[in-house]
């Protein structure tokens, strides 16, 4: 079981590499990947079917320590369960179906090669974060999906247009993925080595008995919420999905009606000890439910759009899988998930069949959005009577047109307030900033003279630096290669800060140094 | 051997209606969109249709409705799982091995057309509802003089429109009949069959001076152009009283399809390396009818002359099919005015072709619609790449990428001096040519001298002493292998 759990895991990542070394070469590309498409789903169905002759036993598989130190080991661990066969199967269904008709539908396109090898990559992370036994191998692969999002949204890179809006889809993203990261690192310094998924039901076994305070929890469960709802496209991110339809239409299928979409109801799944031990959280994730229901559903309705009907369509049932997560029904978002799944997959490969639907079988679109004014108005005065229902329903119309402005909200209570203060970091003038860093160090350094403090609290104005440094890349515009600068200089602050705190981290500030500077060093 | 002749027209035969089918909400037009059509003519069933259907239809065709919210859910949770199914069974086994369901242009063909107006009163939007017999005297009397028949009727003429079936394609309307509005030209060969067929309509054209046997029958049918297949119309007509000569015609059609087919693919890159027509027949047929198919065919593309004239003028050619054929008899149009109706039609229709073609070729993000894998359908009215931006006018890259952008040039088999007389009368299409967007040669008819117009002026064409069409026996020596666009060649039939 353990080796079918690997080779499930590694066969994308043979896949991905055998098409990268091939030449642009349409044949053997689709050679390549049917048989990769092929072999997954032998093995995911005799993993499948060996886990079943085992009585449905939960599997964990621990295949190497990729890091550790003293207090913190970072394993690379598989898990297999229920959630992973269902969410496996699915994804090999639909990443061989989707691999059979590119060969078709990408014929001739330039780009056939980086199709491939996104989709791969794609399958890659999906089958990591299926496959992973703890928030820290999930998070490794949660990237890569990130990442083939990214570049599978702008796969028409020339125009203006695709390369926003995956940029657009990616800045939720990443927003999410602090969640998920911090998330990751709470769940280190609350359950210690328990963090592993087979360990987690475990843990809150015994009710009288939490394993971490109200806050803590409250705070973790709010953080993989974040995650989850950005991954997911629940409120208040509904927006990012119908615009990330801009690559072509089977990337969109597999992508945003399928399987990326699912992932937060995923994380959810899985971490599901944790946020459902309060009730509070359970509120809060039925909330998100219920306001995604409402508003995705209003947005739908006005969609001009085949594709943005579709994606508001699966983000409405997504939201009503949270939903029926926060009542415990886990079996049926299972169930719930493999439908809408494989439904909104179908229905995105056949979008462009809707011309010849409506004009030929249906005559007419009939949105089912109109308020009759009728006798049930009657208890209303006679003054508005006429008035209110069409009010009303305009009202309706513009929100849902607007999509709720759900853009401008994240927007403005997000991304804006960084943008500004990066702004003005950025107008200040280099003296003005020389004279303030070094008067807050002054200020330390005599305080560390003076009262004795501990060399640590350095760190203080190092991370304030830090802070700065990364705002200022948020307020640059137009400037590449500044906002990777001032992003460099972040991550070295944050490196010496570090330093400051726990001089022995050395080896481990290296590391993370090696990482850092090549990667500025490539612009 | 039945000796049959070919006789080419533009795709709407001429006459200009509104069409509404058995199964269509509105009416819509079947005529050039330059053509404002008084008429309407609408179809109804023989039987009368069983309303028991609609409700499996209603399910099967699930996933395009909007509902609900709880209705949604409802269906996502129970019918969702499906559609793994289904899909699985479209993408690995597409339509060709199915049963096909009917859609598109295969009309099930148990239905009649209302053609006989039966009083003047205009239907609510001020149309008349189908024509009198004057009206199609006229229309069908038109057609037979503007292709030179207007005598020798052979005992069966089949009408053949063309239309064009393709799934998953939201620019199947660019792959129908561009006469017709892009829509299979079906009706109007139905409607010209019908017509024709009038014992009324034949005393009218009789009086004027047209002849039509009473052994003489009108057939109409619809090639479908992408699956290389043919169907005849009115089954119940031809049922009633058999038809001499056409189960020959269906036979030589039928072979002629398939090496049709069988010329096309070598077009088409993932073509089997088609050693057999059938095997030829068979991938276009599953072209037409895939979900993943982005070129169900390649239509209009190397598009490059247009030949008016006696069909002697390219019998035994070789075209590469690139050139646009209309019959027209030189002889009997000493005033250019058959000439003017016909050049007025394929001036605007083929040079339009034409020059979307090669527009939509020479730029195609600009003036075409690029490519065509990203694109989402907003409302019913044009495509976007993703949910915003702006719609995308012209061809997508699909359909365009073989072409090999040229100018129309129509040669019209007439001397200089009557085809100066039709060129008078033509209005403002002079410019199409004055303005060098198509080519003007004229075919002297007797001596074969051409020339060509150039700023109102006719100059000899001097074509190099040395040039010598290339010959073949048959089309497939000519075609097998070959990549390119092939020039023309001399068939030479072997003496049987």
């Amino acid at each position: 079981m353990n080796g079918l759990m690997l080779t499930s895991v590694l066969l994308p990542l043979i896949g991905f590499w055998l098409i990268f070394i091939t030449p642009n070469n349409e044949k053997k590309i689709a050679a390549i990947s049917f048989w990769c498409s092929q072999a997954l789903g032998l093995c995911i169905v005799s993993l499948i079917a060996l886990w079943a002759s085992n009585g449905f036993q939960n599997h964990e598989f621990e295949w190497f320590n990729l890091y550790t130190t003293h207090n913190y080991r970072f394993q690379v661990l598989l898990y297999f369960d229920r959630v992973s066969a269902v969410y496996l199967g699915c994804v090999w269904a639909i990443f061989s179906i989707i691999v059979k008709y590119c060969r078709f539908y990408l014929h001739r396109e330039s780009g056939y090669k980086r199709f491939f090898l996104t989709i791969f990559s794609f399958v890659f992370g999906l089958t990591i974060v299926v496959l992973s036994g703890s928030i820290d191998v999930l998070f490794a692969g949660w990237e890569i999906v990130g990442m083939s999002s990214f570049l599978l949204i702008a796969f028409y890179r020339h125009r203006v247009q695709p390369v926003r809006n995956s940029l657009r889809a990616y800045t939720v993203y990443r927003f999410c993925d602090i969640g998920l990261l911090l998330g990751s690192w709470m769940s280190h310094l609350l359950f210690h080595e328990s963090q592993h998924f087979s360990q987690l039901a475990n843990l809150f076994e015994h009710t009288s008995f939490p394993p971490a305070g109200y806050g803590s929890m409250l705070l973790l469960s709010a953080l993989i919420i974040i995650a989850a709802s950005g991954k997911s496209a629940q409120f208040p991110f509904c927006f990012w999905l119908p615009r990330a339809m801009e690559g072509p239409t089977p990337s969109s299928a597999i992508f945003y009606g399928a399987l990326s979409v699912h992932l937060g109801v995923f994380l959810l799944l899985r971490t599901d000890p944790i946020w459902t031990y309060h009730y509070l959280t359970r509120f809060i994730v039925f909330m998100i439910g219920l306001l995604t229901v409402i508003f995705a559903s209003l947005s739908e309705k006005t969609q001009s759009n085949i594709k943005g009907q579709i994606a508001y369509a699966s983000i409405t049932q997504v939201g009503l899988m949270f939903i029926e997560l926060s009542l415990g029904l886990d079996t049926l978002v299972l169930v719930h998930f493999l439908g809408n799944a494989f439904l909104r997959c179908y229905q995105l490969l056949v979008s462009p069949s809707i011309v010849a639907h409506l004009l030929r079988v249906e005559g007419s679109a009939d949105t089912d959005f109109f308020i009759k004014s009728d006798k049930s108005y009657t208890f209303l005065p006679a003054s508005i009577r006429n008035t209110l229902p069409e009010v009303l329903q305009n009202t309706l119309y513009v929100f849902s047109l607007q999509e709720g402005n759900l853009e401008l909200l994240v927007r403005a209570f997000v991304w804006e307030p960084l943008k500004r203060t990066g702004a003005i970091i950025n107008n200040t003038s280099a003296w003005i900033k020389a004279l303030y860093a070094f008067a807050g160090l002054f200020i330390i350094m005599v305080a560390i003279e003076g009262i004795g403090l501990d060399r640590k609290y350095l760190s203080i104005p190092i991370s304030m630096g830090m802070v700065f440094a990364s705002l200022s890349a948020f307020g640059q515009i137009n400037k590449p290669i500044r906002v990777w600068t001032a992003i460099t200089l972040s991550s070295i602050l944050a490196g010496i800060a570090v330093l400051f705190l726990n001089p022995s981290a050395k080896q481990d500030v290296a590391i993370f140094l090696s990482g850092i500077l090549p990667a500025w060093l490539l612009v | 051997m039945p000796v049959s002749k070919r006789l080419a027209q533009r795709g709407f035969f001429g006459i200009d209606f509104l069409y509404q089918g058995l199964d269509d909400a509105y009416p819509v037009a079947q005529c050039p969109v330059v053509i404002k059509p008084k008429h309407l003519i609408r179809e109804s069933g023989l039987k009368p249709q069983p309303e028991s259907d609609s409700k499996t239809a209603s399910i099967s065709h699930l996933h395009f409705k909007s509902h609900s919210v709880l209705r949604g859910w409802l269906y996502t949770q129970t019918l969702g799982l499906g559609y793994a199914a289904r899909m699985a069974w479209d993408v690995f086994r597409p339509g060709s091995k199915l049963p096909k369901l009917k859609m598109l242009s295969e009309i099930d063909s148990h239905t009649q057309l209302h053609l006989l107006r039966e009083n003047d009163i205009p239907t609510e939007d001020g149309y008349l509802l189908g024509f009198s017999y004057a009206e199609m005297a006229d229309k069908v009397g038109g057609l037979l003089t503007n292709i030179g028949l207007t005598q020798h009727f052979a005992p069966l003429v089949v009408i053949v429109a063309h239309g064009s079936s393709s799934v998953n394609n939201p620019h199947f309307a660019a792959y129908d009949c561009g006469a017709c509005s892009g829509k299979p030209g079906a009706p109007n060969a139905r409607a010209f069959a019908w017509m024709a067929n009038s014992e009324e309509v034949r005393k009218i054209l009789y009086s004027r001076g047209i002849e039509i046997p009473g052994g003489t029958r009108f057939i109409a049918a619809l090639h479908n152009t992408s699956r290389d297949e043919i169907t005849y119309f009115d089954k119940h007509l031809l049922e009633q009283d058999s038809v001499e000569g056409l189960s020959t015609f269906q036979d030589v059609m039928e072979s002629a399809l398939q090496q049709n087919a069988r010329e096309r693919c070598r077009w088409f890159e993932l073509a089997p390396n088609a050693n057999t027509t059938e095997k030829a027949h068979d991938h276009v047929t599953a072209r037409a009818s895939s979900i993943f198919e982005p070129r169900p065919e390649y239509n209009h593309s190397n598009n490059l002359y247009c030949i008016v004239g006696r069909r002697t003028l390219t019998r035994d050619l070789f075209m590469d099919r690139r050139a646009f054929l209309h019959s027209y008899d030189p002889t009997k149009d000493n005033s250019g005015n058959v000439l003017v109706r016909i050049l007025s039609a394929i001036i605007p229709v083929c040079g339009g072709i034409n020059l979307e073609y090669l527009f939509s070729r020479i730029d195609n993000s600009v003036y075409g619609a690029g490519t065509k894998l990203p694109h989402n359908v907003i409302g019913l009215v044009g495509v976007a790449n993703g949910v915003e931006g702006d719609l995308r006018t012209g061809l997508p890259h699909q359909m365009i990428e073989v072409h090999e952008p040229a100018r129309l040039m129509i040669v019209v088999e007439q001397t200089c001096a009557i085809v100066d007389k039709a060129l008078a009368n033509i209005g403002e299409l002079k410019e199409w040519l004055v303005n060098d967007w198509i080519f003007l040669v004229s075919c002297d008819p007797n001596t074969h001298i051409q020339k060509l117009y150039s700023k109102g002026d006719w100059k000899a064409v001097e074509l190099p002493v040395e040039l010598k069409t290339p010959t073949a026996s048959r089309s497939e020596d000519i075609f097998l292998g070959q990549t390119g666009t092939i020039p023309v060649h001399k068939l030479i039939r072997s003496a049987s």
